[in-house]
């Protein structure tokens, strides 16, 4: 489904991706996991097409998307859907208008039509009466259940979530990973999650790649990871702060 | 020698940096016109900004228009008693007002107004990943932020100088009538004399102008913006700054093309 | 009222007002009547234009009834002579005989230059698109020169007088004459006195010496 080969992307000479290379597989959920600043991000938006890489490629359904134009790239766009770190809900927007945003960008649909369309996508998330608020109105945890909301309201294909857990409490936690869960087994669709959060990548997760110095260095089932041979991994799962990795190494 | 060497390389910088200021904003410009032209069109939130950029600040335009207007007609006034002649204050005042301080007045407003805002507000959504998530919903930002507050600065900032400039020749006019003792008539018919089509067209015309720089720099400074809430006050001073300068610049070189190459 | 159509009243009402003044004052500012109402051009050639420009109004008996539109030099090719062409626009109810004088005048302090038309007594009105001959502006050089001049005449008359040259400098300067006339003057006076006395010595006519 999507394969990532060689990838570079460096910021004012400062090197975040190093020749990284993943494959995910159609319907499965990815966790990738590592430290804050690692780049974990940054590989979320290139596989969405934000930024483009310095060198390598990124196939999406055998279709290179670092080498089509920016035109080309909106069919491609309208199979993924991101859910952002802060969830990155318009401010000027309602949470209705928010949530059927593409329906109404994208599609001719009538305003019952795509009020139906978000009052089905935001129960999908558990959240029900808050259509008429505006995002500043809600709390962290609430904005993260919207912005899932709007990313499903997409009906896509691939949806890739960015830290969905940081920042709000384990309770609140807990209920997204199991929403992540429901909606990948509901939905059917593929899941790339970027986390820090250990309890949830093996809550969601069907894979687990860590990223450390711009690459893949690791890669296996929760359990594989678990029982993690390599030092680097064993230090980062398990939390210690002695070990291969040095504090300024990312 | 070696600050000899600091000071060029510096220069140089500001020289590169200026290269990438004019790059950007032409890209952005170009970019910006293609897509006013190409479907979907925002009627709604063109009308939003509109209603933002024009109606809301028509009171501080008015405002600053009839002061403009009383200043321009009490400093002339001294120097037209002085040769006997009053009644020149009339065309004095319609014509620096029509031509230059009406339209200039009313950009530096809205620059600062409604200039400065668009800038703060596009650059949170930015460093909120606002603007991310808008491309990830397959919706190009330039088009969906940039188009309508571009035609609407554009097309509001004429209409906001044809208020001004009624206002500023009415403040002349109240000075005139009630304190120079100019008959209401004479000082009416002699605006209307002074004037030609020609000061109104070129004024309107170079608002027009000022209105797309206001709306280009803003957009181009606020996608320009990175590092938090810093980032956007820096982008927001940036944006008004620049608008200044160009706005200014910009009339500079209309005044000269409109009454020296096309007398 | 729904919010939207709300906006778009207000606005609505915004940019109306704003048309309407735009359009009333462009139909009240000085020159859109012109535009509007006919006229027709007239030629004015002038040897001597003193530095009228474009746009400068044409008056009829000082009434502005039109303006300049564009001056040319007009140079004959093989002599070389040359006259400017002035293009003038002038009201369609303005009749201009033919033989009417045009003079550029000046206006006001600022010095602003306009072209003066005075009717003539012809029946003929001139015909549009015609030529008619202006009386050229006498510049400033040439009253300069004349003044200088007319000063230098009179210099030369005042050093004749001084030097006691003519009949006028000897007059004012020569005090013999003034001698001679005073005792003309006097002889007359008694010769007066002495009429008044014995007037019967006019019918005396003295013998003729033989």
């Amino acid at each position: 489904m999507i394969r990532i080969e060689g990838l570079c992307k460096s910021f004012n000479s400062l090197k975040v991706l190093d020749g990284l290379s993943l494959e995910i597989k159609e319907g499965e959920t990815k966790v990738i996991i590592g430290r804050s600043g690692c780049g974990k991000s940054v590989l979320l938006k290139h596989i969405v097409g934000i930024i483009k890489p310095d060198k390598g490629s990124i196939f999406i359904e055998d279709k290179d998307i670092t080498k089509i134009k920016e035109s080309q790239l909106k069919s491609v766009r309208m199979k993924m859907a991101m859910v952002f770190q802060g969830g990155a809900l318009f401010d000027s927007l309602t949470v209705a208008e928010n949530v059927g945003f593409v329906l109404r960008e994208h599609y001719h649909f009538s305003d019952k039509e795509i009020l139906e369309a978000v009052k089905e996508a935001l129960s999908m998330v558990e959240l029900d009466g808050v259509e008429e608020f505006m995002p500043v109105q809600l709390s962290g945890g609430m904005k993260k259940r919207v912005a899932i909301a709007r990313a499903i309201c997409m009906r896509p294909k691939i949806i890739l979530y960015d830290e969905p857990t940081t920042g709000v409490d384990p309770i609140t936690a807990d209920s997204i990973n199991t929403l992540i869960r429901n909606l990948h087994d509901r939905l059917k669709v593929t899941s790339i999650v970027v986390t820090h959060d250990m309890k949830s990548a093996y809550r969601i997760a069907d894979r687990i790649a860590m990223l450390y110095k711009g690459r893949i260095i690791a890669e296996g089932t929760p359990e594989e990871i678990q029982n993690t041979s390599d030092a680097i991994v064993y230090q980062f799962i398990n939390g210690l702060s002695w070990g291969p990795i040095k504090k300024e190494d990312l | 020698m070696k600050s000899c060497l600091y000071f060029l390389n510096k220069l140089g910088n500001r020289f590169l940096a200026l290269l990438y200021f004019i790059g950007g904003l032409a890209d952005l410009t170009l970019h910006t016109i293609f897509f006013t032209f190409y479907p979907p069109f925002k009627k709604r939130a063109i009308l939003e900004q509109a209603e933002r950029i024009g109606y809301k600040s028509l009171p501080i335009v008015s405002l600053l228009a009839l002061f403009i207007g009383v200043i321009l007609a009490l400093q002339t006034a001294v120097l037209m008693q002085r040769l006997g002649s009053e009644m020149y204050i009339a065309s004095i005042v319609a014509l620096s007002v029509v031509r230059e301080l009406g339209p200039v007045i009313t950009a530096l407003i809205v620059a600062g107004r409604a200039g400065a805002a668009m800038t703060a507000e596009i650059g949170s959504m930015i460093i909120t990943e606002q603007v991310d998530a808008l491309r990830t919903l397959a919706v190009n930002p330039l088009q969906y932020l940039v188009v309508p507050r571009f035609l609407a600065s554009m097309l509001m900032l004429p209409i906001l100088t044809i208020y001004a400039n009624v206002i500023g020749i009415v403040g002349g006019y109240l000075i005139c009538v009630y304190k120079l003792y100019i008959s209401s008539n004479m000082y009416i018919s002699i605006t209307l004399e002074a004037l030609k089509f020609k000061d109104i067209f070129t004024g309107l015309v170079k608002s027009l102008f000022f209105g797309m720089i206001i709306a280009l720099v803003s957009c181009f400074y606020a996608f320009k913006t990175e590092g938090g809430a810093e980032g956007v006050g820096r982008a927001t001073r940036s944006s008004v700054v620049v608008s200044f300068v160009l706005i200014l610049s910009a009339d500079c070189l209309f005044t000269s093309i409109f009454y020296f190459i096309f007398p | 009222m729904s919010d939207s159509t709300k906006l778009e009243l207000k606005l609505g009402i915004f940019v109306f007002i704003a048309i309407i003044i735009l359009v009333v004052s462009i139909f009240s500012v000085g020159d859109f009547q012109s535009w509007h109402s006919g006229g027709y051009k007239i030629f004015i050639k002038f040897g001597f234009l003193n530095g009228v420009k474009l746009g400068a109004p044409v008056r009829f008996r000082g009434v502005d009834v039109g303006e300049v539109r564009d001056i040319d030099i007009v140079t004959d090719v093989e002599s070389i002579n040359s006259f400017v062409k002035v293009t003038c626009w002038i009201k369609k109810s303005v009749k201009v005989p033919k033989d009417s004088g045009v003079w550029v005048n000046t206006l006001g302090i600022l010095g602003e230059k306009y072209i003066e038309i005075m009717p003539g007594e012809a029946k003929d009105v001139l015909e549009p698109e015609s030529f008619i001959i202006g009386n050229d502006p006498i510049a400033m050089h040439e009253i300069a020169e004349l003044t200088k001049k007319i000063i230098t005449r009179i210099d030369t008359e005042l050093i004749r007088l001084k030097t006691q040259e003519g009949t006028l400098g000897k007059l004012l300067y020569d005090d013999q004459l003034y001698r001679k006339i005073y005792t003309i003057i006097e002889n007359l006076e008694t010769l007066v006195l002495d009429l008044k006395a014995h007037p019967w010595k006019l019918f005396f006519i003295p013998k003729k010496k033989n």
